[in-house]
């Protein structure tokens, strides 16, 4: 009776499998659904044209960042003599200035999202798989840091090591890993108190082969979500320190550098701020969307 | 019948931190508290108990994969408890496990056969791919699963297949004792039984033990050889099916048994259900002596002073009770 | 007799993106004043989206068709406002999971008593005195103490025997019970059903089992319901539906379990095959691909409810033929 059972099972499994032999992954569906999803697909699309803009885009224009002109001081944008989007109180092409602060935004905002990444998920899948003392020792260490705030620390780094570029990738980097490692951390816990890795560990695998196979996947999902939301985050930061003048330096320029030099002359060339601004918002738009459109694709279950 | 694991006096005490801020204490949750058991050579022990009476801790404890407090594994003669972690590591292709809920103890990122070959690699890092394969499809074949379902992923199967698949992994290794958690009760009425057919018939085929915990007194007295009673981490009553079944000695079995509804209008109104009164004492603070009882119906002042040693009778039944021959 | 639920080709689809799921197909049932009747089915049944979807509690993306009449009212028909006065009160319900129907910041006494200030605009002298009445005949010990506790300091079974209470303070016509010991231990489930039965010998409302366990009918209800693949296969009075099931599904259901009464050394007669798919079910019989008895008519036209006698009625061509 089993035998025959099972094999009539199997029959009946045969008329299901012949219409899809290949199983469809959990990642399959999620990019399934997450192509159907029309603001998200938007982003990824206006995000890449953003993207190839700031690479493509200065090529463009027949100025060079470094090039002042004291004839052509804060032109309002215009078709005639190439400067598309006017120029700056120095005479610089805006065109130039916005896709190069494009590239600087960008790179920053993905860098330091990298760095907290890399710290955050080491760190809290640490944290959440050891658990006890351990865990516990690590998770009052991020506490601490956590009441740092970040202002007076990155004031501390620049006085100690002077303004330059990779010292905001590291300072914003080291701050933002906070979070992710705490968010990891708890999807860890949860992960480990699945059945699978018990039947993994009972069927007598390596605790780093459980740890690489069966907890990372797992927690993948919500940190890529939080990835997205954590650029233009980053980016953001980015842009108030360069506002308050802790940022890139000159000639080196970003969204925050052109918005805070745009600001003081609001009044007589206002496109020197609404430019860069309408960049930034942009983009700030195109990954919260795919954010968004990553969580649903992801986590069905949650809407 | 050879005997092949031998449990003796197994403790497990979970730390708990109890009372207020300032003078919090930790005091021990006497999930398994003393319980010993032999299993033999293609035997099935039942061990049956309501929520909360240590029988899934039992099984995981002595899996190692909680570490025992106190007391002795022996695993053909091999305690288990004082293996280091890579010795006992190796040790584990022998002894296996299935849970209950087959949809989460399976990694839902992983295809079925990615499942089934994991233990394979893990005891054997330099198995050949094809050999596994081959390994793979026949395991599949064995629980009723077509070696073409390789590439499918666990959500894509119902959960009667999931447990299969599950059954599959346990197999794959030709363990010697398998522990099953419940396998059958988060299935439904009509899978249950095909699952229960499997077990059975890869039981009698591979000469398997099977630890089945369960807390379906049809289920345990339709598969297994023995039957454990468990009541807040202490046994209650061992004994051979038949002879639990026919007379169960201890109070707390007769509950047990008279409360399972039968599927028979006539005999289930007939019959008088032994009524406990009460609920499960909390297992942090549990009776003083017996304890059982709080909700035993013969309870007599004895019971509370004194804890009621295991007596083993003439055919092997073990009981502990003071007042068994009442 | 009189009649308080008569539902009428009841059917409920629910629209999710993979495409339209029947979760319930033309169901008729009429119960009566004062029986227990007991549902009975596997999960994707359709055994407990039949009620919730006549008491309107559906999930968003579900429809309801057909007329599900309470007293000779169209409850499918009714607003919001008259569905939550008849609900709670008139007819009630209670869950397998008991813990989270529970409110977890208030205590107990006050959520039973607000039932009834709520519906029957008791004062809350008489509410109390209702609820201390009610509570008395669950057997719950410690009364006065145990209405003033919160719903964390009561275990599984006595969560339950407070939503029991609760369902019970109004007098409602109908109550319906949706697994409600499934989560509960063999020892506890016994009190519960012992309830039940003196519940039922005592009071005149009509009692709706939903549940997949046929020992916990036989020993309650009074007429059985077997459903599957959303529609009703089978319906008897309980004790026929055991000593003589017409439909293959309920006889191998009966067949398929271990039984405590009875010692079988053989293999189970399992029911093989997996549960139907509710999205696409077939054309013929939704039970043909499980079932060992079935003829070519089975896989191609779907059997229609027949009535057998005058207390039972079955789908199945098989019976046709005989």
């Amino acid at each position: 009776m089993a035998l025959f059972q099972a094999q009539s099972d199997a029959q009946l499994a045969l008329m299901d499998a012949a219409a899809r032999l290949q199983g469809r992954s959990l990642w399959q569906d999620a990019l399934e659904r997450f192509k159907s999803n029309k603001a998200a697909m938007g982003g990824v699309i206006v995000l890449c044209l953003i993207g190839f803009m700031s690479v493509v885009g200065p090529m463009m224009s027949p100025y060079r960042l470094e090039d002042l002109s004291w004839e052509a001081i804060s032109i309002a944008p215009t078709m005639d003599n190439s400067h598309w989007l006017g120029t700056d109180d120095t005479g610089r092409d805006m065109w130039v200035l916005t896709w190069m602060g494009a590239r600087v935004s960008l790179t920053i905002g993905i860098m330091t999202t990298i760095i907290a990444l890399l710290i955050g998920v080491a760190y809290g899948a640490t944290a959440g798989y050891v658990g006890g003392r351990t865990d516990n020792f690590m998770m009052r260490f991020v506490d601490v840091l956590y009441a740092l705030p970040l202002l007076f620390f990155i004031i501390i780094l620049v006085t100690v090591f002077g303004r330059n570029i990779y010292l905001v990738f590291v300072a914003i980097g080291c701050v933002e890993w906070l979070t992710m490692a705490r968010i990891v951390r708890g999807q860890t816990l949860s992960i480990k108190r699945k059945e699978y890795i018990e039947a993994a560990l009972a069927s007598g695998v390596k605790t780093g082969t459980v740890i690489r196979r069966h907890v990372i996947p797992n927690v993948i999902g919500p940190v890529i979500v939080y990835v997205t939301l954590l650029v233009p985050t980053n980016i953001l930061v980015e842009s108030y320190l360069s506002f308050l003048g802790l940022g890139v330096q000159e000639p080196l320029t970003s969204w925050g550098v052109l918005i805070s030099r745009g600001a003081n002359s609001l009044e007589t060339a206002p496109w020197l701020l609404i430019i860069p601004a309408i960049c930034l918002a942009i983009t700030m738009f195109c990954f919260n969307f795919i954010g968004d459109g990553l969580r649903d694709a992801l986590d069905p279950k949650d809407r | 019948m050879k005997t092949v694991l031998k449990v003796e006096n197994l403790k497990v005490h979970f730390p708990i931190k109890a009372g207020g801020f300032l003078n919090s204490k930790i005091i021990p949750l006497r999930a398994v508290d003393g319980v010993s058991f032999e299993v033999g050579a293609g035997e099935c022990l039942g061990v049956v108990g309501e929520s909360g009476c240590g029988k899934s801790t039992l099984g995981r404890a002595v899996l190692q994969l909680i570490k025992p407090t106190d007391g002795k594994v022996l695993w053909l003669g091999e305690n288990l408890c004082d293996l280091p972690r890579e010795q006992m590591r190796q040790k584990r292709s022998n002894l296996q496990l299935v849970f209950q809920d087959p949809l989460s103890s399976l990694n839902p990122r992983l295809t079925v056969a990615e499942i089934i070959r994991e233990p394979l690699y893990a005891t054997d890092p330099t198995i050949g791919r094809e050999d596994a394969d081959q390994r793979i499809d026949e395991i599949m074949k064995a629980v009723g699963l077509l070696p073409e379902m390789r590439n499918r992923y666990p959500h894509e199967f119902s959960g009667g297949q999931c447990q299969r698949i599950a059954i599959a992994r346990a197999m794959v290794l030709k363990p010697k004792l398998i522990i099953c958690d419940e396998p059958v009760s988060s299935l439904d009425v009509s899978i249950q039984a095909q699952i229960i057919n499997l077990l059975r018939r890869l039981q009698k085929e591979y000469g398997l033990s099977l630890i089945f915990i369960s807390h379906d007194l049809s289920v345990v007295r339709h598969l297994c050889h023995r039957v454990m009673v468990l009541y807040l981490g202490r046994m209650m009553e061992l004994a051979d099916r038949d002879s639990l079944f026919a007379k169960p000695l201890h109070p707390y079995t007769q509950a047990l048994i008279s409360a399972v509804p039968i599927p028979d209008p006539a005999k289930e109104r007939a019959k008088g259900t032994l009524i406990l009164s009460g609920d499960l004492p909390s297992p942090l603070n549990p009776p003083s002596g017996c304890v059982f009882r709080t909700r035993c119906l013969k309870a007599t002042p004895k019971c509370i002073k004194e804890v009621p040693t295991v007596e083993v009778l003439e055919n092997g039944h073990q009981i502990a009770c003071h007042h068994w021959l009442k | 007799m009189d009649t308080v639920l008569e539902l009428e080709h009841l059917t409920v689809r629910f629209d999710t993106k993979a495409g339209n799921v029947s979760a319930v197909t033309d169901l008729n049932l009429t119960i009566q004043r004062g029986e227990c009747i007991g549902i009975v089915g596997e999960s994707g049944s359709g055994k407990s989206q039949t009620f919730l979807a006549s008491l309107g509690l559906l999930a968003g993306n579900g429809k309801t068709m057909g007329r599900a009449l309470f007293r000779g009212q169209d409850l499918l028909k009714m607003n919001r406002d008259e569905l939550d006065k008849l609900r709670g009160d008139r007819v009630t319900m209670i869950f397998q999971d008991s813990g989270t129907s529970l409110t977890p910041h208030m205590r107990i006494g006050e959520q039973l008593m607000e039932v009834l200030v709520a519906h029957k605009g008791h004062a809350p002298d008489v509410a109390r005195k209702r609820v201390l009445e009610v509570m008395e005949s669950m057997r719950i010990p410690d009364i006065e103490k145990r209405l003033t506790q919160y719903p964390h300091e009561f275990s599984g079974g006595m969560r339950q025997r407070v939503m029991i209470a609760m369902a019970l303070v109004c007098q409602p016509d109908l109550l319906i019970a949706d697994e409600p010991t499934t989560a509960l231990d063999v020892t506890v489930q016994a009190q519960i059903l012992n309830l039940f039965r003196a519940l039922k010998a005592h009071t005149k409302s009509s009692i709706v089992l939903i549940t997949h366990d046929l020992g916990v009918v036989a020993g309650l209800c009074d007429r059985v319901v077997v459903m599957y693949g959303g529609r009703m296969v089978e319906e008897a009075p309980v004790a026929d539906i055991f000593a003589s099931p017409k439909h293959p599904y309920t006889q191998g259901l009966l067949r398929c379990m271990p039984r405590l009464d009875q010692l079988l050394d053989t293999d189970l007669e399992a029911i093989p095959g997996q549960p139907p798919n509710l999205q696409k079910l077939p054309k013929g019989c939704a039970f043909a691909e499980r079932c060992t008895q079935a003829i070519e008519r089975c896989h191609t036209e779907r059997p229609i409810l027949r009535q057998l006698s005058p207390t039972r009625r079955a789908a199945c061509h098989l019976l046709d033929a005989a």
